[in-house]
């Protein structure tokens, strides 16, 4: 849980920077709601830009539901700077989900690596604002999956299954 | 052959990539320009431009309706009837993706609608519905920042209001009009009497519609906290 977690450097934000600096994973999925280009910061930008020059494997999921006179959803700026910043990694994509009718409302970061049988999900509150991943008070579970346990691996497989087939497009 | 059943929730995402990002930011927000309220005929309507439609086009799926599984009780406070086939004014009722939801039992508010909360009165309108204590045992003060609406993600302005938005869904006189994000505004440091409200909720995408098609003034605003197996956060029944 991650409510007050900025006074202690411990914000979403630095768990995903520090996460994504970690060597431990090969891949670094997220299906957020809304990006706000606050949230792009040049440390979790550069972050994202390492993980993907060695190799991993990075697809971000925002919803596009531009909605409402308050004119609601993620950034058109947010995404196009993270398409800039990844451009030159074939290994790093962004997709938009839009659905008439439904919000696009996930909150969920997930890390894995199978050769290490590991995982590790992030699911809250914390959309990809800075508010959102360092100022609000926000709460998000981080849950250590061990994906050589099957109740762990049906838990990863469930989310994957999700990711894979509803949430990002097969190029 | 394939089962359609098996593309259940399929479709609605896309790459975006440098090369096709001018055909999809329509659906993205762009900072201080809100979307297309353009006047029409001194009334504001909301036209969708062309490129918006275009970008909508491309993600096709088959959509999975989310099963009604708790319906209300017959004779329940609710009063949802079946959606009208007619929406006001003759025009075709709303399209929504969703069935409206099982309400619980008993609102958590309600408030007979002003002029000015139905978008009828005089002058400039405020776009907003004022949550005051409507002759209920509240503290209006803190009932909906902290009570009603807390668990929303409120945000600090640079005036110094707070902003939230959570999900309603919304049937105005027996018409259903799906789930809709709406905004709730608070002022912390403002005078919450009858006459200087503190909270409203921004009637968003609704605001035309009152203005122009559905007079609700003087007709009852139940306003419902929903389980979170519901497809919204909130329910908003006006009666």
């Amino acid at each position: 849980m991650l409510p007050y977690a900025s006074a202690r450097q411990r914000s979403l934000a630095h768990v995903l920077i520090e996460e994504l600096d970690s060597g431990k994973w090969t891949r670094f999925r997220a299906a957020v709601a809304f990006a706000g280009t606050s949230a792009n910061t040049k440390e979790l930008v550069a972050s994202l830009r390492s993980f993907a020059a060695g190799g991993g494997e990075i697809a971000i999921t925002f919803g596009a539901d531009a909605f409402g006179e308050e004119a609601q959803g993620s950034e058109a700026l947010a995404v196009e700077q993270l398409l800039n910043d990844l451009h030159a990694y074939p290994t790093a994509r962004v997709f938009l989900y839009h659905e008439d009718g439904r919000i696009f409302h996930p909150k969920v970061y997930l890390f894995d690596s199978l050769d290490r049988q590991a995982a590790l999900v992030i699911v809250g509150s914390s959309n990809w604002t800075r508010s959102g991943q360092i100022e609000n008070v926000e709460a998000n579970a981080i849950v250590p999956l061990n994906l050589g346990r099957s109740g762990d691996l049906e838990q990863f497989k469930e989310l994957d299954r999700c990711f894979v087939e509803f949430w990002s497009e097969a190029t | 052959m394939t089962n359609p059943k098996d593309d259940l929730g399929k479709g609605f995402v896309r790459q975006v990539t440098r090369e096709n990002f001018d055909t999809l930011r329509h659906l993205l927000r762009a900072p201080g320009a809100p979307t297309g309220a353009v006047a029409v005929g001194g009334i504001a309507m909301k036209v969708e431009a062309p490129e918006v439609t275009a970008a909508r086009a491309l993600f096709k799926g088959h959509g999975v309706k989310v099963p009604n599984w708790f319906s209300p009780a017959v004779g329940t406070a609710s009063g949802s009837g079946p959606i009208p086939t007619q929406g006001p004014m003759g025009a075709p009722a709303p399209q929504s993706a969703h069935a409206p939801v099982a309400l619980p039992s008993q609102p958590v508010w309600s408030k007979t609608l002003s002029k000015t909360d139905a978008q009828r009165q005089s002058g400039n309108k405020t776009g907003d519905l004022r949550l005051i204590k409507a002759d209920q045992p509240i503290d209006q003060k803190t009932f909906f920042r902290f009570a009603v609406f807390g668990e929303l993600a409120w945000t600090t302005e640079p005036h110094g209001h707070e902003e939230a938005t959570g999900t309603f869904d919304v049937t105005i006189l027996g018409t259903h009009h799906g789930v809709l994000p709406l905004t709730l505004s608070h002022r912390p440091r403002g005078h919450a009497d009858q006459e200087n409200y503190t909270t409203g909720l921004r009637w968003g995408s609704l605001a035309g519609l009152l203005r122009s098609q559905i007079d609700v003034t003087k007709k009852q605003l139940r306003l419902y906290s929903l389980p979170n197996t519901a497809p919204a956060d909130f329910a908003i029944e006006i009666v």
